[in-house]
Parts: C-alpha cells; sequence; structure tokens
C-alpha cells in the first residue's frame, strides 16, 4: 500500500491499470496525453494529417499492452510510453515517404549545411520573448526527423539521455551525438535573433 | 576547433563535464569572446525552451480524446470516463519523480513472508513424502507400523522406550527365575540369554509363533525339561491384569502400563483434500466464498488430532473502485472476488477412538503477507473403503478485511483527480464463510 505524503509514480498508477482498474489508465492519460500530442505533433510536421490517427494509435496500443510493460523493471514507464508513440509515428512516417528503413531517414550532410547557410541568411527584427519562442517551434520542426525526435524528448519532454536512447532504440553515444548536432542547428539557424535578444 | 568547445560547452550546461576539462573550459571562455557569445547563446535557448516546455504546451483536442475513449470502449474498456471527467480536475502537467525512476531488482521483491511460507510449505510435502514413500527408502512408515501392530506387535512408540530400561534379556531372565521358583517350579537350567536371541513380546516377528530354542552345543541339555517356548502359559503369567502385582518388584511397570490398549496404538495418518463453501456472516454478497485445500493429518495423542494444509482461499472482499459521478471522481465499494494462497495448522478433537465418528477441530491459516485467517469445523467421518475416509460437518474460516487501506490507496493513487470517498463506506469486514464442507482422505 502507498504510504501517506508520497509522491505517486507512473509505475504505481501502471500497477493499478494492471491489476484492472481502467481509472488508471485515466489517469496516465490526464499526466501524458498533452505530452504525446506535443512530441508526435513535433515528429509528424511533414504529416500533420496523420496526428490525430497515430495519437490515437499509441493509446490503444499502450491499452491493449497492458501486461507489456513490467512497472518493476528498469525502465520507467514514460520512456516506453514515448517508445511506443515513436514507433507508431515512425512507421506512419515511413508508409508516408515510401521508405524501407529508417536508415533512409538518417541525416544528409549536405541537406544539413543548406539548412544552415540557408538560415543564416534570415533576418529577423528585434523579437519579443513570445516570438522568440515561436522562431524556436519553428526551428525545431524544420529539424531533420532523427535530430527533431531527440530534441523534443530531452528539451520538451526531459527525458535523460539514457531515457531517450531507450525509448528510441539507439545507443546513448549516439543519442547525445544527435542532441549536440540538434541543439547546434538551432543555435546557428537563431544565432541573429539570439544576438538582437 | 569551434564544434569541440561547443560541445564541450554544452556538456558543461548538461553538468556532465569532466573537471579537468571544465577548467580548460573555463580558461578558454575567460580569453575568448566568442566562446562567450556561444555560451550566451546557448544559455538563451535553453531558456526559451524551458519556457516552451512549462507554458507552451499542445492541448489535445477533445474530439481526439472523445474519439480515443470510444474506441477503447470497444475493446474493453470498464471506466465509465466521458471527456469531461477525464479532463476535469486532472493537472495538464504533473512532475516525474526522479527517484521513482531508480530501476529496483525484482529478486528483492520477495519479502522475507515468502521466504517463511515457501519454507513451510518444503516443509509440509517433505512430511508428506517420508510417510507416503519412506519405505522405498529403507525408512519405516506408520503404515509400516501399523501393519505390525495389527499383527500383535507393538508399535514404535513403546519399542522407543525400550531403551531407557533394563535389557530385555536381563527383565526376561529375572521373571522367568521369579516364575519358575514360585509357581511352576521348574528349573531354569537353560539360559535364555543363549537360546533366544530375542524376546517376542517385545519385538517385531511372526506373529503368534515363537520359534523354538536353539540351544548352544556346550549347554546341558536335560530330556526331562520341557522345551522353552513362548507358550499360552507363559502369555497367561504375563497376563498384565493377573501378574501385575508379582512384577511390581521387577520394575517392569512402565511396559504394561503402555502395552495397555490405546487409542496410540491405532495411530495412523491422512492425506485427504478438503473443500468448503458459504457466506460469512454480514458480508453483503450473496456469492460464495470457499475454501479448496490439501491437508495432512497425524493423530498426535490418544484423541487428538493434528493437520498441517496448504490450499486456496476464494473470498469476496470489498475493494475500493474509482468511478465518476456527476463530473467528481468518487470513490466507492463493492464485493470482488479475491484469490489468496494460504497454509495453516489445527488442532482437532477426534472421537474415533471410542467408535464415535467425530471430530472437532480449530486452528489459523496464513497467506504470507501477514494475514491470518481463523478456522474452524466439526465434522463426520466415515469409511465407505479400508484406506478411504469421507468427512462431511461444517466449517468456518472468518477474518477481518481492512478496507480503509484500499481506500486510501486509492485516494493516493487517483489524488490527481481529488476524488471523494462515498458516504456510508466501511472501514472493516468480517469476511470468509461459514458453510458445509466435504473431506475425502486415504488413511496411510
Amino acid at each position: 500500500m502507498l504510504t501517506q505524503g508520497r509522491v505517486v509514480s507512473d509505475e504505481d498508477i501502471w500497477r493499478s491499470f494492471q491489476s484492472g482498474e481502467d481509472a488508471a489508465f485515466n489517469m496516465l492519460y490526464a499526466r501524458y496525453g498533452d505530452r504525446i500530442y506535443g512530441y508526435l505533433r513535433m515528429l509528424l510536421t511533414s504529416s500533420p494529417a496523420l496526428l490525430d490517427d497515430i495519437f490515437q494509435e499509441t493509446w490503444i496500443l499502450v491499452f491493449k499492452n497492458r501486461q507489456r510493460f513490467d512497472s518493476n523493471g528498469p525502465g520507467s514507464f514514460a520512456g516506453w510510453l514515448f517508445k511506443v508513440a515513436h514507433n507508431a509515428a515512425i512507421s506512419e512516417v515511413r508508409k508516408v515517404h515510401h521508405t524501407t528503413s529508417i536508415e533512409e531517414l538518417t541525416i544528409d550532410s549536405e541537406l544539413i549545411e543548406g539548412f544552415v547557410v540557408e538560415a543564416k541568411q534570415e533576418n529577423f527584427g528585434d523579437p519579443t520573448t513570445e516570438e522568440l519562442m515561436v522562431h524556436v517551434v519553428q526551428t525545431v520542426e524544420e529539424l531533420p526527423l532523427l535530430l527533431r525526435e531527440v530534441f523534443v524528448l530531452s528539451e520538451f519532454d526531459r527525458l535523460t539521455l539514457d531515457q531517450i536512447a531507450d525509448t528510441l532504440g539507439i545507443t546513448r553515444a549516439n543519442a547525445r551525438v544527435r542532441l549536440f548536432r540538434a541543439r547546434r542547428m538551432i543555435r546557428e539557424r537563431l544565432t541573429k535573433v539570439l544576438e538582437l535578444s | 576547433m569551434p564544434a569541440l568547445n561547443e560541445d564541450c560547452i554544452l556538456d558543461f550546461l548538461d553538468g556532465r563535464l569532466a573537471p579537468g576539462d571544465e577548467e580548460e573550459l573555463l580558461h578558454t571562455l575567460a580569453v575568448s569572446p566568442e566562446r562567450r557569445q556561444l555560451l550566451r547563446e546557448h544559455l538563451k535557448l535553453r531558456e526559451l525552451t524551458s519556457t516552451i516546455a512549462k507554458h507552451e504546451r499542445f492541448h489535445v483536442p477533445e474530439h481526439v480524446t472523445g474519439q480515443l475513449f470510444a474506441t477503447l470502449g470497444t475493446l474493453g474498456f470498464t471506466a465509465p470516463a466521458s471527456t469531461e471527467a477525464i479532463l476535469t480536475n486532472a493537472p495538464q502537467l504533473v512532475k516525474q519523480r526522479e527517484d521513482d525512476r531508480k530501476p529496483v531488482a525484482a529478486a528483492w521483491r520477495v519479502r522475507f513472508s515468502s521466504l517463511v511460507t515457501a519454507c513451510l510449505v518444503s516443509f509440509m510435502l517433505g512430511i508428506g513424502a517420508f510417510y507416503v514413500f519412506g519405505s522405498d527408502f529403507g525408512v519405516r512408515t506408520l503404515s509400516d507400523q501399523r501393519n505390525l501392530s495389527k499383527n500383535g506387535t507393538r508399535s514404535h512408540s513403546l519399542a522407543a522406550r525400550s531403551a531407557e530400561v533394563p535389557s530385555l534379556h536381563e527383565q526376561f531372565d529375572a521373571a522367568s527365575a521369579h516364575l519358575s521358583a514360585s509357581r511352576l517350579n521348574v528349573q531354569p537350567v537353560v539360559s535364555l540369554r543363549s537360546t533366544v536371541g530375542t524376546f517376542p513380546f517385545y519385538r517385531d516377528a511372526n506373529p503368534g509363533t515363537m520359534p523354538e530354542p536353539v540351544l548352544a552345543s556346550n549347554e546341558p541339555v536335560l530330556q526331562e525339561a520341557a522345551p522353552i517356548s513362548c507358550t499360552a502359559a507363559r502369555d497367561t503369567h504375563l497376563d498384565p491384569t493377573s501378574s501385575l502385582p508379582k512384577f511390581s518388584t521387577l520394575q517392569v511397570q512402565p511396559y504394561w502400563g503402555a502395552a495397555l490398549p490405546s487409542p496410540l496404538q491405532d495411530q495412523k495418518g491422512t492425506i485427504s483434500v478438503r473443500f468448503g463453501s458459504g457466506r460469512a456472516p454480514g458480508n453483503t454478497t450473496m456469492a460464495f466464498s470457499s475454501l479448496s485445500e490439501l491437508k495432512f493429518t497425524w493423530t498426535i495423542w490418544n484423541y487428538i488430532v493434528g493437520s498441517a494444509s496448504l490450499g486456496q482461499l476464494m473470498s469476496y472482499e470489498r475493494k475500493a473502485q474509482i468511478a465518476p459521478q456527476n463530473g467528481a471522481w468518487v470513490i466507492s465499494t463493492a464485493p470482488q472476488l479475491s484469490s489468496i494462497p494460504v497454509i495453516g495448522a489445527e488442532l482437532g478433537m477426534t472421537l474415533d477412538p471410542l467408535d464415535i465418528p467425530l471430530e472437532a477441530s480449530g486452528g489459523v491459516m496464513y497467506d504470507g503477507g501477514g494475514n491470518r485467517y481463523f478456522r474452524g469445523g466439526l465434522f463426520a467421518h466415515f469409511e465407505p473403503l479400508a484406506a478411504l475416509s469421507v468427512g462431511v460437518g461444517i466449517e468456518g474460516l472468518l477474518y477481518k478485511h481492512d478496507i480503509s487501506g484500499d481506500v486510501k490507496n486509492k485516494l493516493m493513487v487517483f489524488r490527481d483527480f481529488s476524488p471523494t470517498v462515498a458516504s456510508g463506506t466501511p472501514n472493516k469486514e468480517t469476511s470468509g464463510f461459514i458453510g458445509p464442507s466435504v473431506e475425502v482422505g486415504w488413511h496411510f
């Protein structure tokens, strides 16, 4: 039994859901619905029409796989949930772009350079904080997918490098490199804006 | 190497830079305005993303939530959730508790009580195996003892006592000498110690027969002396009721006392299965709880029997449930079936030795989680076959079930929903059952 004053973890709620209390699912949905929706929105910038369907598919998969996630295991529920969402999104992206493997979605160095050069040519006025935030969101949405998802998980959803690696099925070193590239690209893109601020 | 320096700056901001590299970076920052500008830009970028994360949340459209839970409803989702119920009273962002993410090895979740339970179960199974299969390993089982007892030999309990008293040879010699001198007027010219290896009354031998004594070759044989054997005359003199006073000086009373017929002579064990079912007084559910168990039973002393059992209690207990009512989350209780593995021990009084096939027993069961279940029963036995025993009777198993703990648990888990507890929710209840019970066993 939970003790008074203790913070109720996602794993506690998941165990309650596994033991048959469906209301616990509502609880988890209330905690993570918006975060997953935001994550998928960032991931599916090229296919916004799929957002609602993939969001629903994610939660249906979570509901169906009630016994799949081991709440006593080393992984966190948040990491597992984002992994389910990531896999659902990538699966749809593959269908849309007619790609056969995730490797085809890897970063094209020429694209990155072009992205950076193009960004440097942009010009901004004196921005307010809200305008800066809009710029940041837009820049994140324009990142290559594999950099974007790492950046969103790290900066918006506050997942650790280990959780990101677990969610995306990559190594921690790979996650770190991707995060570094994403941050550098956003900074380079927004250099003038940030200087002005 | 600007990239490397930027990498170092990001690691520094993340707190992942090694102390030696940190010193070098700080020196670089101190002498390089370009690097300081780089640091400022990353700090600003972090501030912006942090603000976005806190305030600029994307919200799930209401129609998407509605469609999702409609789909889940077709998949068996049972919580009566409306969109309002899901979104009302639910915070849009709940901070994750980092220390709850620490992995806990599954092995440490095996509690001490589980180990104790495993030990007791192993012990019971071991005892059962000993009685059932002991003879295969050269160990005398109770079945052997019983067979021997039926054939006129003494039970193992008496044999055990023989070690505490003078040797059989010494006592038999003394008794024979006394009887011969006082009644039979026969000179004991042959040493029983050498001719009769064992005293048949006390040892396992062929029932009703006594081997002819074998004389040693160097001892004289008296033609007129009758062969020494354990005949009717000797048995007559050893009749405890008539001969007891004469043996008072021979310190053999313990034998006679133990030789009296006793329920102990008929000692036996039983392995059985029992099933009882019924309702607990005061329990609101109409459904029956039940207990199925495997039991080992032994006669401990005369009319007292003991038993150890391993069973499965299927009991209806009130559990807390949470559901939305009128736009708010309410915790109420309802009976739910719980499956509880239990082990237990019982002491009983049986009137079998008086040929009255009744047995009353009482005991306690334990579930390995600190809960005790008190039980009692009254049974009538009959034996349709030689080794088969069938008992029917009334049995009860009752325990206090703490509902308030479950309610508190729900209040904790769902506190983001700010639930309320329904009025009239009880704190405790009496669970279990009182009802008919049937037992089928095999004597061994």
